[in-house]
């Protein structure tokens, strides 16, 4: 739902059709929401009997509001035939992804859509899909954006959403923190999270016998596969009988949220560049100077936005937040941006931390590969912090510096700032230990010309005390 | 009711709504039995007698 989404006048949005009772749709650069008469009943009902006012107050769900323009709701009604109502959502700057998340980010993504789900049984509602795309992040918190997930369901013991919830929260973080896997890869090739028997495959029978498996892992494997041998209709009958005993639900979801709690608590984060900030060699001095100068620029030049790659664990995002920017922190060590993101839950900033690397970006997945927006489209910033970045891309990922300047060309609308790192720095020597030298024609010159093929210097300062300098740069006008 | 809701439109996988159902039938017991248990002390003596809602 970023407003730079190249969408036109009433286009549905593409990852909004799986759910019959209504879909997003954007108008004009704002987001709207078709529901059908019983959503709409039903949250009208919740907005009457309070939860809603006070689940928009605590920003747990996305801020919406009911159209009741007349001329609005006309206009829309005949540009979405079969549809008479409509709900005004809030249009969020970042979308971001499940697999572009730290483990601590999927757990407060998973308790937050454990606390709502217990919270509507209390009022005699449910969650009727729990999928992580449901929620996003704002401001370095989750918050809800499928209202049209609410319903009214016959039994109020179960929740039908249960297994789904397990494949988008509980398998990953079990496999993160017990099988090592990460949250890119369980994510990216499957849209709807693992399946029971490839998960239960990554652990072994052994660890399948272990107590904190064997309610969320074994006990269903077990039940799954004697299910499959057994007769559907007897259990369809079953199910459509009505109960409105919440009491076993809520015991299991209290369960569940604080496993999901423990199993993110107990992630150690141990990356090679979180730890950057410690063996960095800059003097303390020099770090200083480097920070009162970008932020010297951010004063003077208010951007809206800033996109800081290759953030680590965000002492440049929160200078840019202090600004008063929105902050988009990317980083390809996935511990930096948990530690970032932790960090964030202690003292809040306008900061959205993600897991990018800028060589391997997330793709368009889903249906028609739309359905999940590609990085680069999906994200767009007034600055580009790119400080003590180049080296790794130069030399990591391979990519020339012309290469390097074009994504950076694309991902800003005006700015960027971009830290020059000579070749003989102690961290690019430090990258360079196994490596043929490639790039003994590197120097600031050749660096600077190549970016000023597509950018315009507004200044250039060598960092005092290192062999650092900051180029900031400006796209030309017209083609922001 | 309509019928739309009595069943989800995404694969709600058999295991977990049938371990759903076990622990249902579980705290279900227990609750049964708790209130037996209670009876037949009452009905031996050896529990002091109760309205029937504070033993639930």
């Amino acid at each position: 739902m970023s407003p730079d989404e190249p969408y036109a006048s009433s286009r549905q949005v593409a990852g909004s059709y799986r759910d019959p009772s209504g879909y997003v749709f954007r108008r004009e650069g704002r987001v709207f929401r078709a529901v059908d008469q019983q959503c709409r009943d039903l949250l009208a009902e919740l907005a009457d009997n309070g939860l809603l006012p006070k689940l928009l107050r605590e920003h747990a769900i996305v801020q919406t509001d009911f159209v009741d323009d007349e001329a609005l709701l006309r206009s829309l009604q005949a540009e979405h035939p079969g549809y008479d109502h409509f709900l005004k959502h809030e249009t969020l700057s970042t979308i971001s992804y499940p697999y572009e998340w730290s483990v601590s980010m999927l757990a407060d993504a998973g308790i937050l859509t454990l606390d709502l789900q217990m919270r509507l049984l209390g009022s005699g509602c449910s969650l009727k899909d729990a999928t992580a795309y449901n929620v996003q992040f704002v401001g370095g918190r989750p918050i809800f954006i499928d209202l049209s997930s609410i319903e009214r369901p016959r039994r109020l013991d179960l929740w039908f959403a249960l297994g789904q919830f397990t494949q988008m929260f509980t398998f990953p973080l079990l496999l993160c923190r017990h099988a090592g896997w990460d949250l890119r890869s369980y994510f990216l090739a499957n849209l709807g999270g693992r399946g029971i028997e490839e998960v239960a495959r990554s652990f072994g029978w052994l660890q399948r016998l272990r107590p904190r498996m064997l309610l969320d892992l074994t006990l269903p494997l077990l039940l799954h596969r004697w299910a499959e041998k057994g007769q559907q209709r007897t259990r369809r009958e079953m199910l459509e009988k009505p109960k409105t005993d919440t009491g076993p639900q809520i015991l299991n979801l209290k369960r569940l949220r604080s496993k999901i709690a423990k199993l993110a608590n107990g992630y150690k984060p141990r990356g090679v560049w979180s730890e950057y900030t410690q063996i960095c060699n800059y003097d303390d001095e020099a770090e200083q100077t480097k920070k009162s100068m970008v932020r010297e620029f951010l004063d003077s030049t208010r951007p809206e936005r800033v996109l800081d790659l290759g953030c680590n664990t965000g002492d440049y995002s929160r200078l840019a937040a202090d600004c008063g920017a929105e902050v988009l922190a990317v980083d390809s060590d996935h511990d930096a941006v948990e530690i970032l993101y932790r960090q964030l839950r202690e003292d809040p900033a306008p900061i959205t931390p993600m897991v990018i690397d800028l060589c391997n970006p997330s793709p368009g997945i889903g249906y028609m590969n739309r359905e999940r927006v590609p990085f680069l489209d999906r994200v767009r910033a007034d600055c580009l912090l790119a400080l003590a970045l180049m080296h790794h891309l130069l030399v990591s990922g391979n990519l020339p510096p012309a290469a390097i300047r074009d994504m950076l060309f694309e991902l800003t609308n005006r700015d960027l700032v971009l830290e020059f790192i000579p070749t003989d720095d102690g961290m690019f020597q430090r990258l360079m230990k196994f490596r043929v030298d490639l790039f003994g024609d590197l120097t600031l010159d050749t660096c600077r010309n190549v970016f000023l093929e597509r950018f315009d210097l507004l200044k250039e300062q060598p960092i005092p005390d290192s062999k650092r300098t900051l180029l900031f740069l400006r796209k030309p006008t017209g083609q922001a | 009711m309509p019928p739309s809701h009595v069943l989800a439109y995404i694969d709600p996988l058999s295991g977990s709504i049938l371990l759903q159902v076990i622990i249902a039938g579980v705290l279900g017991c227990i609750a049964f039995f708790r209130r037996s248990i209670w009876r037949v002390l009452r009905l031996v003596g050896r529990a002091k007698p109760l309205d029937e809602d504070s033993s639930n």
